[in-house]
């Protein structure tokens, strides 16, 4: 249940910080970056899809959208401002196919002692997260980037929208063609 | 869709499914206060339209009568460096914010680093050995390395920046990228050939360089050395030394370059 009123005052920190940040204040715009890192990070990881990139990416997007607080906006949102810039160095350190980490499959990998320490019907359902991390492993990254933004980030429409550079309507069209080309792979495993 | 779905996902998700977050706040505030001048060492603004791009630029690029005296300098560069997207114009003056400073290097990086990063060779003049420092930009589209070179022997120092000699490469030819170099009245350009390939000699007064990159982003380049500027094409990498350094050393250093 979403809190309003925590919502509001977080936005009015962010507010807060921003104008100190613009006054000078390192330390505000520090505390900022604090508030904000965990989603910036991720939300790299998500594009670029290697730890050391994301990272790079991320404190670059920061360094940067510092460089340009004037042109903020104020009372504006930080979140989907902060992403678009984010996304952009991220994309632009996007690598190769073949030296990417590929997301579920490293979480699958990081993970078997969840397996291993579950009752007969857990594992039932370890089996299924199994099944569902495989199927996310062989969406398209343009499928599995909107599905992550959106479940694992717990992103809104109109950030995720920021982070995919995309209108916010268009969002929710490629979130529902990627959920479906989720399912058909999961009723491939199921037919298999 | 079936809500399970979505369900399982946001469980999903519960599970460790990233690396941690790194200390990203402790070091940014590291690197803002290592930096003299931290706000607007570079203006990223936010995608617009082409045409706002275009009217902008109309704005600044006001061609007075005098300057129609001098040859189509425009044209003349078009003429051979149309091919890489990079275009040189004159314009009165430099637009506001545009001042000589340190100019940032990228990310420190070896040789080696670099030379992983980017697909397209990386060049050293031989001529001058080793870099003294490396910096490797991953936001510019395809990569921007940068060798830079302290002053020393027979290499003047930049009173700005401090530094001596700025090489930089970068892939050019994107045919989505927007390269413009704005230069004004007082600088003089001069087509050369850098071996087999087409080149440009900027010297006089400082230009800048404004490029859109791959995500649309506008971008106006640090003016970096406010000194003279040899640019030119090879294959497709695009190469730039500036430094406080005559042609002819220029030229020999470019040559130098394997």
């Amino acid at each position: 249940v979403l809190d309003l009123r925590l919502v509001a005052s977080h936005h009015d920190d962010d507010q807060a910080l921003i104008a100190r940040a613009r006054a000078g204040d390192q330390d505000a715009y520090g505390a900022l970056v604090a508030r904000h890192q965990d989603v910036a990070f991720r939300t790299a990881y998500v594009i670029s899809g290697d730890a050391a990139d994301a990272e790079e990416a991320a404190q670059d997007a920061f360094v940067k959208a510092h460089a340009a607080l004037g042109r903020f906006r104020a009372g504006a949102p930080w979140r989907p401002w902060l992403l678009t810039i984010v996304a952009n160095e991220a994309r632009n350190r996007r690598r190769s196919a073949g030296r990417r980490e590929h997301l579920a499959v490293r979480a699958a990998a990081a993970e078997p002692s969840l397996v291993a320490a579950s009752a007969e019907s857990s594992v039932l359902l370890a089996d299924r997260r199994e099944a569902l991390r495989g199927a996310l492993a062989r969406l398209e990254e343009r499928d599995r980037e909107v599905v992550f933004l959106r479940f694992f980030l717990d992103l809104s429409e109109a950030e995720t929208a920021a982070a995919l550079g995309c209108r916010p309507g268009t969002v929710k069209s490629r979130l529902h063609r990627a959920l479906e080309r989720l399912r058909a792979h999961l009723e491939d495993d199921d037919a298999a | 869709m079936p809500p399970d779905l979505e369900r399982e996902l946001r469980a999903l998700a519960t599970e460790p499914w990233a690396p941690p977050t790194p200390d990203l706040a402790g070091a940014v505030t590291a690197r803002l206060r290592a930096t003299p001048s931290p706000a607007r060492s570079r203006r990223p603004w936010r995608a617009r339209p082409r045409r706002a791009l275009v009217v902008a630029l109309a704005a600044l690029v006001v061609l007075p009568a005098a300057a129609m005296a001098i040859p189509p300098v425009r044209e003349q560069v078009l003429d051979w460096l149309g091919i890489s997207g990079v275009e040189v114009r004159r314009v009165p003056e430099l637009p506001p914010g545009v001042a000589a400073r340190a100019p940032e290097l990228g990310r420190r990086v070896t040789l080696e680093e670099a030379r992983d990063a980017v697909a397209f060779p990386v060049r050293v003049p031989a001529a001058l050995g080793a870099p003294d420092q490396i910096g490797l930009e991953r936001d510019v589209p395809g990569g921007r390395v940068n060798l830079a070179y302290l002053p020393g022997a027979g290499i003047p120092r930049d009173p700005a920046t401090g530094l001596g000699l700025l090489v930089t490469e970068l892939e050019g030819g994107g045919a989505d990228r927007y390269v413009e170099k704005l230069i004004t009245p007082g600088t003089r350009l001069r087509r050369v050939r850098v071996g087999n390939s087409p080149g440009l000699w900027i010297s006089g007064s400082p230009h800048a360089v404004i490029y859109e990159d791959r995500s649309g982003v506008i971008r106006m380049d640090d003016l970096r050395l406010a000194a003279n500027v040899l640019l030119w094409e090879r294959g497709r990498v695009v190469h730039r030394i500036e430094g406080h350094l005559g042609l002819a050393r220029m030229l020999e250093l470019a040559r130098s370059m394997r």
